[in-house]
């Protein structure tokens, strides 16, 4: 078991670490929200701009116009090629967990600050997980009200958040009867590497709690009441998870089976006698292992062929034209002579066409 | 589903009771293992929870804890239909090559599922992959171009269950740009990509330079 292990403990963690927020007295509480969450894991950019190399500037300068100019040429010829993001890239999602041991079953209230048609999820109960919604972006007061008290009831407990675009929330009300809190724990979308899954703990558990993955890492120790864990990187298999009170001799122990590509939360909860329980859920889940690349999805019988002059350097777009037309006009009379191709015949399957 | 609330599909619930019974059911022919799958028990309040044990004791193997989200709720996708286009067509397999690019379906009016991603009405995205045209003529994802936003994506699975989905943007990018975690990246909810060929076809530097791909998310119930 010395695979791509991260203890998030003690071990690098590469991922951001999860914040979570606490109320503060008398009002909705201040949160961070970590931009870097969601970044893309990008090279950096090395190329510093406007400090060209001596010598290279004027030819890299000649091929920056000529990529400008085609550019131009690419966006005055195809209008609406590149079909701008829509919507999806202004949604987020949320979910509610309700691990307050003793607080009512509660219906949760997520309201955009910028005015909008509130979410609801309702009749959540101690030990519930909700599924994700999906809402537009911005920041949502989020209130607990205990179930069928009605919208205008005085929450039991509330706070806010701030969802980001293609980014998951978790909200959990957690401890103790009357000392019942709302925590914010911002979710990882980001990919394990290929054969991995990512695991993580949150606590709804009264007392300080450690987790261990048997055979792998320490996911937990002494985690508080609402605390969450960074991700740790597993193989994707059966693993034994450990947990266990910090003072005292509450434990309990589970196997859970992580598929490749998936993200899971684990959740240590009061089991209501004095003990500990798990549980867990899968958050999302991505491909085993991300292919390379794109794809090979064309034969080409559709299209004209640019290969032949229509290299970019110079040739005019007239003689492009040209060619095109003299591709369609020979495409189209060797389709009038051989209808049976069109017809009868289908070509050829890629497997042995493309070499 | 006693009184659970915002359940993962709650209309499909009993669905997917009915395939994790008959799941069990066939894999009681074979695997005599006895490990409980996972399949189903999400349906249940608290099924997922491990009970406590007294200290020392838990010696013994621990149990298995159902994990909430991965019921296996899908079969293998075995059609796609995009009804306002007409595109209608069988859907096969699809591996990796040894060099980790994702196979180009072998038939050209087939399209390929990639098997190694969740399938449709799974979380997660599924991927399926279909040719723009053949060398001579059209292809299984002719006209795949022409999808809007809103439109209805149909998957048929090997049971016989259509998992609908809702396109939500389609985007363009050069292969060597290929948008690969936003299409094979871990998503919470259900998802279907849909990705063939587009640009300039140059036979010289490998036939066509840019990847279609059409994201589209599980419709709500009854839409």
């Amino acid at each position: 078991m010395t695979d791509p292990v991260t203890d998030p403990v003690t071990g690098p963690v590469t991922d951001p670490v999860i914040r979570t927020t606490r109320p503060l007295p008398g009002g909705i509480p201040v949160h961070r929200f970590s931009t870097s969450l969601h970044q893309p894991h990008h090279e950096p950019h090395r190329t510093p701009r406007g400090v060209p190399a001596a010598g290279r500037s004027s030819s890299r300068r000649a091929r920056n116009l000529l990529v400008t100019a085609l550019a131009v040429v690419l966006v005055a010829l195809a209008p609406g090629l590149a079909a701008p993001a829509a919507a999806a890239d202004r949604t987020g999602w949320v979910r509610a967990g309700h691990l307050a041991p003793g607080t009512p079953d509660a219906d949760i209230t997520l309201t955009p600050l910028s005015g909008g048609k509130p979410v609801v999820l309702r009749d959540v109960s101690y030990r519930d997980v909700t599924d994700y919604v999906q809402v537009p972006t911005g920041t949502y007061s989020v209130a607990f009200r205990a179930t069928g008290s009605g919208e205008d009831s005085q929450p039991m407990i509330r706070s806010s958040i701030r969802v980001g675009a293609q980014s998951a929330t978790t909200v959990v009300a957690t401890g103790a009867q009357g000392d019942a809190s709302v925590q914010v724990v911002y979710d990882d979308l980001t990919p394990p590497s290929s054969g991995n899954a990512k695991v993580r703990l949150v606590s709804g558990a009264t007392v300080p709690v450690t987790a261990q993955v048997v055979d792998g890492p320490l996911l937990a120790r002494s985690v508080n009441t609402g605390g969450a864990t960074g991700y740790a990187e597993v193989p994707a298999q059966a693993w034994t998870i450990d947990l266990s009170a910090r003072s005292g001799d509450a434990t309990a122990s589970g196997r859970v089976t992580v598929r490749a590509g998936g993200v899971y939360t684990l959740f240590a909860l009061d089991d209501g006698d004095g003990g500990l329980e798990l549980m867990a859920v899968r958050d999302s889940q991505g491909t085993s292992t991300m292919p390379t690349g794109g794809v090979d999805t064309g034969g080409g019988g559709l299209a004209a062929d640019t290969s032949a002059n229509a290299s970019t350097t110079g040739t005019s777009t007239a003689a492009v034209a040209g060619t095109a037309a003299l591709a369609a006009l020979v495409a189209l009379v060797a389709a009038s002579l051989t209808p049976a191709l069109a017809r009868g015949r289908r070509a050829p399957d890629p497997g042995g066409a493309r070499r | 589903m006693t009184g659970a609330p915002a359940r993962r599909r709650p209309a499909r619930a009993p669905l997917a009771v009915l395939v994790a019974g008959l799941l069990l059911a066939l894999t009681a022919c074979g695997s005599t293992s006895g490990a409980p799958t996972d399949a189903g028990t999400g349906a249940s309040r608290g099924a997922g929870t491990a009970t406590s044990t007294p200290s020392g004791s838990a010696s013994s193997a621990p149990d298995d804890l159902s994990v909430q989200g991965q019921e296996d709720a899908a079969g293998r996708p075995v059609r796609v239909e995009v009804p306002a286009l007409g595109i209608d067509v069988a859907v096969g397999r699809l591996g990796l090559r040894d060099d980790g690019v994702l196979e180009a379906p072998p038939r050209w009016q087939r399209a390929g599922w990639y098997a190694g991603g969740p399938r449709p009405g799974e979380t997660g995205p599924a991927v399926i992959a279909g040719h723009v045209d053949s060398p001579t003529g059209p292809a299984a994802f002719t006209g795949l171009s022409a999808i809007a936003p809103g439109d209805r994506v149909v998957v048929t699975d090997a049971a016989g269950t259509r998992h609908v989905f809702v396109v939500t943007r389609l985007a363009d990018s050069p292969k060597d740009s290929f948008p690969t975690r936003a299409v094979y990246g871990p998503t919470p909810d259900e998802e279907l990509r849909l990705i063939t060929c587009s640009g300039d076809y140059d036979s010289d530097a490998g036939g066509y330079q840019d990847n279609l791909v059409v994201y589209a998310t599980a419709a709500e119930e009854g839409a």
